[in-house]
C-alpha cells in the first residue's frame, strides 16, 4: 500500500504519519486525515476519544504508558440490547433507585494508562461514583447512579473512549475459581503458622534439652496438640475428600496413601503425647501439609483472563433487534424469541437461530460454523442455520426454530459434551499410587509381625511409624512442580493450558489433525493488497466493498471483506450493476462507474500479476488488488518438523478441496488432506482414529470443531486474539506461535521425563525412611527433618530444570 | 522457668493476631488481583492541577 511521506507540512499544521490517539498509520488518502487541534486521526472515532480526554483534562492517558490507545468504531447502536430490563436485571450485582454495580468484562484492557483512565471515569461523567479494575481478569467493577446515567449510556462511554465492554452472561464460574482459591489459601496460613510455632515448641526437643523442662514439659505436647488441631481437621480435608471419592469409584489415588499418612500422624502423636510417652510428630503433620498445600497452589494458578470452556451461546449475540407488527423495532434477548418473530441483522452480527430470509437476498459467512470460506449468497425464503455471520447490507429474518432448538444446538447437545473425563485414573501419579499404597500396607504389616516376634512392644510403633515416614509428600509434589513449571514456560510463549496436569496428556500424542481456515490459514483466508496510481479515499473504499458484497465469487468476497472496516456502512446504492461470469463486475455507485475483474474486462495494458482484480473508476484504470490465499508462517516447516518426528498428521477441512494442490505442496505430501467435512464428521474422524488406538491432538479453531476438540485426547484452539471466542479446549495458542508445536511437544516430552526422575528421587527417600523406621530408629527430629528435605529438593529439582530445558529449547 | 510460659503465651498471641488479619485480608479479596495494585501506586495524585496547564 502507498503510503504519504513521513512528515509534511499542510497548512501550517504539521502532520505525523500516525493517530494521536490510537497511533495506527493514517488513513490512505489525505482528504479522510481528520484534524482536532492541531493533532491528526485516523477516523472520527479516535478523535472523538481524544476530544472526551482533553475536555476533562484527562490527557495524562497518553503519557503513563506507552501507546495506550485503541482504535475506536464508531457504531454505538450494538449496547441497544442493554436497553432491555431482562438484561440488565441478570448483569447488575445490586440495583437500587440511585446505586447501582455492575462488573463488565474490558478486554482491551492492557496497561497501566487503561487501568489509570476506567478508575477515574467519575471524572468523565457524574453519573459513575467508583470503578475498579481487576487487571489480571480484564474486569472493571463500576458503581453508578442510574438516575444520571443508564446502563446502556454507560457502555457506549466506555465504547466511545475506546473500551468496548463484551458482555455475556458466563460469569458465575469465575467467582467460583475465586473462592477456591481464596480458601486455599486460608489453609496454607493456618498451616504455616502451626508449622512454624509447633517447630518452635519442639526446639527443646530436637536440642536434647527437653529434660531441662521439667514440669513444663507436658504442656509443650499439649499446645502442639492444639495447634495440630486445626491443620487436621480443617486443611487436612482436601486429601480426605479426594482419596474418599477416588475409594468409592473404586481406585487408589496418590491422596489414599497421602490421607493413611496424615491420620496416623495425628492420632499417634496425639496417643504419645496424652500417654506421655513421647513428643509425637506434629511437627511433621503441619509441615506435611503446609508443602502439600503450597503444591497444590502452585499448580492450580491459571490463566484468569482466559476461558476454556465457553459454550457457544458466548458466540452469539444476547438481543436483537425485532420489527414489529407496526415496522418500529425493539429490543429481545435472544431466549425469548418465538417462532414468526422477524428479526433484523446487521452487517457483521451473527444469526442467532434457525431463521428464513425474509429480503431479497442476504450473504452469510458461515466460516466459523462450517470452516467453508466462501460466504454464501441466500435468496428469499431460504432457510439459514444459526451462528453464520451477515456480511454486506443488513436484511430481516423470520425466526422458524427458537434457541434450544436450532441447528447448532442440537449439535452441542451430542454426548461428547456431556462425557466426564476418563483421564483421571490414566495418570502417572495415580498407576504409581497404586502400587505404592499396596507395597506400603504389605511392608507395614510385616515388619509390625517382624518386630513381634523380636519385640512386641515396638510392633505398633514401627507400624505407625512406616506409615508416617511413607507418607509420598514428595511424591505428590513432583506433578505439580514439574508441570506447573511447565505449565508457566508454556505460557509465556502463547501457549496456555487448562490446567498443568494436562502436560501430560501432550505427551503421549501420536496423530495430529489440522482444521484448516483459520488454524492453517489466518482467520480472513487470504492477504489482499492493493496496488495503485493513488490511494483509494474512504468512500470508494465503501463503495467498491458495497459492488463486491453483490457477488459471491471468492474474489469479490476477499475483496469486500478487506475493505470493510468495522464501521463502513454499506447503504450506498448501486446502479446498473452487472456481473459478466468468470470476467468482472461492474456498477455505478454515487455517479461514479466502477468495474472490477481481469485485464481485458478493464481495457488496460498494464502488466499486472495473476489472480489479481484490476480497478477502474469512470473508465481510468486506478490500480489492482492483489490476492493471495494466506496460510500461516512456518507452516511448511511446521509440517516438515513433525512428520521427522514421527507423528501422523492430517487435515480435515470444512472447506472445498480449492485449495488441495496448494497445502499438499506445503506439507510435503506428509499430511493426509481431507475436504468437505462437516462438524459431525470431523468429530466422527477422530473418534474412529481413536478406536484405532491412536491418542489424537486435534487443532482447530471454529464452532465447527468444537465437536472433535472435544472428542480428541488433546484439543487445541488457536485464536489470533485471546479475547475473541474460542471453543472449549485443553488449551489455547496464539496464532503466530502455532509454528513452535514441534517444539511444544518435544518440551513436553523432556518434562514427561524430568516426572520420572522426580518420582525416582521422592522414592528413594521414602526407601530411606523406611528402612529406618522398619529398624525401629524413626525419631521424630529424624521425621521432622527428612520430610521437608524430601519436599525442598523435589521442588528445586523440578522447577530448575523445568526452566532450564524450556530456555534451551524455546531461546533457539 | 515460668518466664518461658509468659513468653510463649506472648509469641502465640501475637502469631495468632497474624493469622487473623491474614485471613481477613484473604477474606477481603485483597490477593485476588495482584497485578492492579502494583499500578495503581505509581500515579500521581497531582495529575488533575498539572493537566490544567498543559
Amino acid at each position: 500500500m502507498q503510503q504519504n511521506s513521513n512528515q509534511e507540512v499542510l497548512e501550517g499544521i504539521s502532520i505525523s504519519k500516525k493517530c494521536r490517539h490510537c497511533n495506527d498509520a493514517l488513513p490512505d488518502h489525505q482528504d479522510d486525515i481528520i484534524f482536532f487541534e492541531n493533532e491528526t486521526f485516523c477516523c472520527t472515532g479516535c478523535k472523538t476519544a481524544f476530544e472526551i480526554l482533553s475536555a476533562n483534562g484527562l490527557q495524562d492517558y497518553y503519557k503513563i504508558d506507552i501507546e495506550p490507545g485503541l482504535k475506536v468504531s464508531e457504531d454505538n447502536e450494538i449496547y441497544d440490547f442493554l436497553e432491555n430490563e431482562e438484561i440488565q436485571s441478570s448483569l447488575l450485582k445490586y440495583s437500587s433507585e440511585d446505586f447501582n454495580k455492575v462488573v463488565f468484562q474490558v478486554p482491551a484492557i492492557h496497561c497501566s494508562s487503561c487501568l489509570w483512565l476506567l478508575e477515574n471515569l467519575y471524572r468523565l461523567h457524574d453519573g459513575v461514583i467508583r470503578s475498579v479494575v481487576d487487571f489480571g481478569k480484564k474486569k472493571v467493577t463500576i458503581d453508578y447512579n442510574p438516575e444520571l446515567l443508564s446502563l446502556k449510556e454507560l457502555a457506549v462511554l466506555l465504547k466511545k473512549i475506546g473500551y468496548s465492554p463484551h458482555i455475556s452472561l458466563e460469569d458465575e464460574q469465575a467467582e467460583q475459581i475465586d473462592n477456591e482459591s481464596r480458601s486455599l489459601m486460608i489453609r496454607i496460613g493456618v498451616a504455616g503458622f502451626a508449622f512454624g510455632n509447633i517447630m518452635l515448641m519442639s526446639f527443646p526437643e530436637y536440642l536434647g534439652l527437653d529434660d531441662d523442662l521439667g514440669e513444663f514439659a507436658p504442656y509443650f505436647g499439649l499446645v502442639n496438640f492444639l495447634l495440630a488441631i486445626p491443620v487436621f481437621f480443617y486443611c487436612s480435608t482436601v486429601y480426605f475428600k479426594s482419596a474418599w471419592s477416588g475409594l468409592k469409584q473404586k481406585y487408589l489415588n496418590i491422596d489414599v496413601p497421602v490421607s493413611i499418612g496424615i491420620i496416623t500422624l495425628f492420632f499417634y502423636s496425639s496417643y504419645e503425647v496424652f500417654s506421655g510417652t513421647g513428643p509425637g510428630y506434629f511437627d511433621s503433620l503441619a509441615g506435611l501439609l503446609f508443602f502439600l498445600l503450597t503444591g497444590r497452589w502452585f499448580q492450580n494458578r491459571t490463566y484468569r483472563n482466559l476461558s476454556f470452556d465457553r459454550s457457544f451461546t458466548s458466540y452469539f449475540p444476547l438481543a436483537v433487534h425485532r420489527i414489529k407488527d407496526d415496522l418500529t423495532r425493539e429490543v429481545i434477548p435472544v431466549r425469548n424469541l418465538t417462532i414468526g418473530d422477524v428479526i433484523q441483522i446487521r452487517n457483521t452480527e451473527v444469526i442467532p437461530v434457525d431463521c428464513i430470509v425474509k429480503d431479497d437476498s442476504a450473504l452469510i459467512d458461515y466460516s466459523f460454523v462450517t470452516g467453508e470460506s466462501r460466504p454464501v449468497k441466500k435468496g428469499k425464503g431460504e432457510l439459514i442455520f444459526a451462528g453464520g455471520k451477515l456480511i454486506g447490507k443488513s436484511a430481516s429474518f423470520e425466526v422458524k426454530k427458537v434457541l434450544s432448538q436450532s441447528y447448532l444446538t442440537s449439535l452441542w447437545n451430542n454426548e461428547i459434551f456431556n462425557k466426564s473425563d476418563e483421564f483421571v485414573a490414566d495418570k502417572i501419579l495415580n498407576r504409581v499410587a497404586k502400587y505404592f499404597t499396596w507395597v506400603i500396607l504389605f511392608l507395614a504389616f510385616s515388619f509390625a509381625i517382624g518386630w513381634y516376634f523380636i519385640d512386641p512392644g515396638k510392633t505398633v510403633s514401627v507400624f505407625t511409624a512406616i506409615l508416617i515416614v511413607a507418607c509420598p509428600c514428595a511424591l505428590s509434589l513432583t506433578i505439580p512442580y514439574t508441570f506447573g513449571s511447565a505449565q508457566s514456560v508454556l505460557g509465556n510463549i502463547g501457549f496456555y493450558l487448562r490446567n498443568s496436569d494436562l502436560i501430560e496428556k501432550l505427551l503421549k500424542i501420536d496423530h495430529i489433525i489440522f482444521d484448516k481456515t483459520g488454524t492453517l490459514t489466518t482467520k480472513d483466508n487470504s492477504k489482499v493488497n492493493f496496488i495503485g496510481y493513488k490511494p483509494l479515499l474512504r468512500s470508494q473504499k465503501a463503495n467498491i466493498a458495497t459492488l463486491c458484497s453483490q457477488s459471491v465469487h471468492p474474489l469479490s468476497v476477499a475483496i469486500s471483506e478487506y475493505l470493510l472496516e468495522s464501521n463502513t456502512k454499506l447503504d450506498a446504492i448501486i446502479d446498473d450493476f452487472t456481473e459478466v461470469s468468470g470476467k468482472g463486475i461492474s456498477g455505478k455507485v454515487d455517479n461514479e462507474i466502477y468495474k472490477l475483474g481481469s485485464k481485458e474486462f478493464i481495457n488496460t495494458e498494464v502488466a499486472i500479476p495473476s489472480s489479481s482484480v484490476c480497478l477502474s473508476i469512470n473508465n481510468e484504470f486506478i490500480g489492482y488488488f492483489e490476492i493471495k490465499p494466506e496460510y500461516r508462517e512456518g507452516i511448511d516447516d511446521l509440517f516438515d518438523q513433525l512428520s521427522q518426528m514421527k507423528y501422523d498428521l492430517s487435515v480435515l477441512s470444512g472447506d472445498n478441496d480449492n485449495e488441495k494442490s496448494n497445502l499438499a505442496d506445503l506439507s510435503g505430501n506428509k499430511a493426509e488432506l481431507h475436504f468437505n467435512k462437516k462438524p459431525d464428521q470431523k468429530l466422527e474422524n477422530v473418534i474412529d482414529l481413536k478406536k484405532g488406538g491412536e491418542k489424537v491432538l486435534m487443532v482447530g479453531d471454529g464452532l465447527n470443531d468444537a465437536g472433535a476438540l472435544k472428542a480428541a485426547n488433546f484439543g487445541l484452539a488457536v485464536t489470533d486474539q485471546t479475547t475473541s471466542f474460542t471453543p472449549a479446549s485443553d488449551a489455547i495458542v496464539i496464532g503466530n506461535n502455532l509454528s513452535k508445536l514441534p517444539q511444544i511437544l518435544k518440551f513436553a516430552k523432556n518434562s514427561g521425563k524430568v516426572l520420572w526422575v522426580g518420582i525416582t528421587i521422592s522414592l528413594l527417600y521414602n526407601l530411606v525412611g523406611l528402612s529406618f523406621a522398619a529398624a525401629g530408629m524413626l525419631t521424630p527430629v529424624f521425621a521432622a527433618i527428612l520430610m521437608p528435605l524430601s519436599s525442598i529438593t523435589i521442588v528445586a529439582f523440578s522447577t530448575l530444570v523445568i526452566k532450564f530445558i524450556g530456555k534451551k529449547i524455546f531461546s533457539k | 522457668m515460668k518466664i518461658i510460659i509468659i513468653l510463649i503465651a506472648t509469641s502465640l498471641v501475637v502469631a495468632l493476631t497474624f493469622l487473623v488479619l491474614f485471613i481477613r485480608a484473604v477474606k477481603a479479596g485483597q490477593f485476588d488481583d495482584t497485578d492492579a495494585p502494583a499500578r495503581r501506586m505509581l500515579f500521581d495524585n497531582k495529575s488533575e492541577n498539572q493537566s490544567d496547564s498543559t
